[in-house]
This record gives structure tokens, sequence and C-alpha cells, in this order.
């Protein structure tokens, strides 16, 4: 079908988690233990070098490939460059979506991915971003929700 | 191949190079000062446009030569638009230069002038001195830049 890329500013943390519920690796009614975050693909694995670089995380039942993508604070620079070399090399905008993965962020989940990420100690950053990511769970299911509910929208358009 | 100057700004250094690379500038002689004034016309209206592709031309060897401003992003933008081309299978390769650190400060702060239109008759006289001054040294550049080219084509 197309391209979905959850975008977010490393790559690791919200974006990975929003990926895994639209995949249906995490559940849409509760939230997740600890454990089941560490066991998703990705999640807080995104070095600052491999930052703009999309991660592949899977197809859903739309038929839609589902990437992260991490791109610190520019999101107002990197999507139009991405954009612009589609359009230059002759490929339909509407077959990419990307979508902010940034809803709702629980500071304790910035502060913990500065400090696993960048300060490089995981041991402390992990777990404090597990902590806010389940604090702030249900905004982001509401937001895999709706996101796949105008995948469905468009789905149907395309049809009839 | 699609060639893409990346500076800080599209207009600056990126387009300067990119229009020595495309021969819009001669690298021997300095261009009219017409040329100049429509350059910096360009840097008064498009400076701010990020992320976009501006196509400027094809070379000798029939390239697409492509000037865009990335702001302080050029990394994440060479890695994503690199695996996009791969992800949707684009089959031309991309080469990009950051000219950035060629452009020394002064577009950074004629754009941030131009930016808040401020001061633009100042910003033209900075930049015919930030033009003259510089348009040596980016004809030497784009020169190193078409034989780096060159060595990247060869398997």
């Amino acid at each position: 079908m197309g391209i979905l890329f959850y975008h977010c500013y490393g790559g690791a943390h919200t974006s990975v988690t929003c990926a895994c519920i639209h995949l249906n690796y995490l559940p849409h009614d509760r939230i997740p233990e600890t454990y089941e975050f560490k066991a998703i693909p990705f999640y807080d694995k995104m070095d600052n070098d491999h930052l703009g670089t999309p991660l592949y995380m899977g197809r859903d039942e739309l038929g839609w490939d589902i990437y992260v993508l991490g791109m610190k604070d520019g999101k107002r620079v990197v999507i139009p460059a991405i954009k612009s070399l589609l359009n230059v090399s002759g490929i339909p905008q509407q077959d990419v979506v990307f979508v902010s993965a940034l809803v709702q962020v629980n500071p304790l989940t910035a502060l913990g991915g500065f400090t696993s990420r960048r300060l490089g100690i995981p041991f402390i950053g992990r777990p404090m971003t597990i902590w806010g990511i389940r604090k702030s769970y249900p905004h982001l299911v509401d937001l895999v929700i709706r996101v796949k509910r105008a995948l469905v929208q468009r789905h149907h358009k395309l049809l009839t | 191949m699609k060639v893409i100057y990346c500076g800080y700004r599209a207009t600056y250094g990126a387009y300067l190079m990119a229009a020595l690379h495309a021969g819009i500038y001669k690298g021997s002689q300095l261009p009219s000062k017409q040329f100049i004034e429509a350059h910096f016309d360009m840097c008064r209206l498009y400076g701010e446009q990020y992320g976009n592709l501006i196509y400027v031309g094809l070379d000798e060897g029939l390239n697409e030569i492509y000037a865009m401003g990335c702001n302080r992003f050029f990394s994440v933008i060479e890695k994503a638009q690199a695996c996009v081309t791969k992800i949707f299978k684009i089959d031309e390769e991309l080469y990009h230069i950051d000219v950035t650190p060629l452009e020394g400060f002064l577009p950074r702060f004629m754009g941030f002038l131009l930016a808040r239109r401020v001061y633009t008759r100042l910003c033209q006289k900075l930049f015919f001195w930030w033009f003259k001054h510089k348009y040596g040294f980016f004809a030497k550049a784009v020169q190193r830049q078409k034989r780096e080219l060159e060595k990247f084509r060869l398997p």
C-alpha cells in the first residue's frame, strides 16, 4: 500500500512504541509491563550517529510498511527534504505518511532517553523511559487508533 | 546521479557551488553585477526555505545538480534521503556535499537579518563583499568536488 513513518526526536522510544502498538506487538487494552517493553525490537537502541536512518518494524494488516525515524528537532526540515526527494523522483506523495509520535510525552521519557542514549547510561535511563512511556501509553494508543482509522478510510476511498 | 549541495540555507554557498558546478557561473571570472544582484534577491526571497531541493541544472556528466538548505540537520537528512532511495527502490545514486564549513559566518548573519527584514541594504553590501571574497575559493572547491565525484563514480 504505502509507507508510514512514526517519527520522534531520537527514534528510540515513543516512535518505536507507537509502531509496536500499530503492529500489535504491544496491547491496545492495557498498559504493558516493563519486560514487554524490553522485549520489543529496537526499543532504546538507536544511536545518535544513526539518527535519520529509518528502521523497518513490519507490515500492518492493510499492507502498509511501518518504519520509525529519529530526526532530532528537525521535522520541519527533514520531512520536506524527504518529500522533496520523492517529488523529484516521481513518486506520488500519497504513498507516504509521516506521524509525529511526540504526543503528550512525559518529561521522564525525554530525560531517560537523554540519560540512556546521549550519556550512555542505559541501566538508569531505560527504566525512566519505560516509566514515562507507561504514563503516556493511553495517549499513544489513542494516536495509533486514529492513524489506523485514517488509513482504513483512505483504503476504502481507493477501493471505491 | 543527483548531486546535492547542502548548506545551512540553500541560497548562499550551496546555490553558489551548485551554479558553478552546473556552469551557470563560470569559475574563471566573477559574474556580472546583475547576476550577483539576482542571487541576492534569491537569498532575500527564498533564504528561509529549508529542506526543498532546488534544481540548478545538469553538469557535463549529465548529473542533476541541486541545492538544499539543511539548517543544522545535514547528517540526518543525508542518511534519511539515502535510505529513502533504497526503500522506494529509486534507481539513482545521491551524492551529498556539505557546504556549511566553507560558507563562513556571514551567510548565517545575513540570513538572520533578511529573515527579519531588517538592514536589507547593509545585507546587500555584505553579500556583494562575501560573494566576491569567496568566489575563487568556491570555484576551486567545486573543481575538487568534481574530481571526487569522478572517483566516486568509478567502481
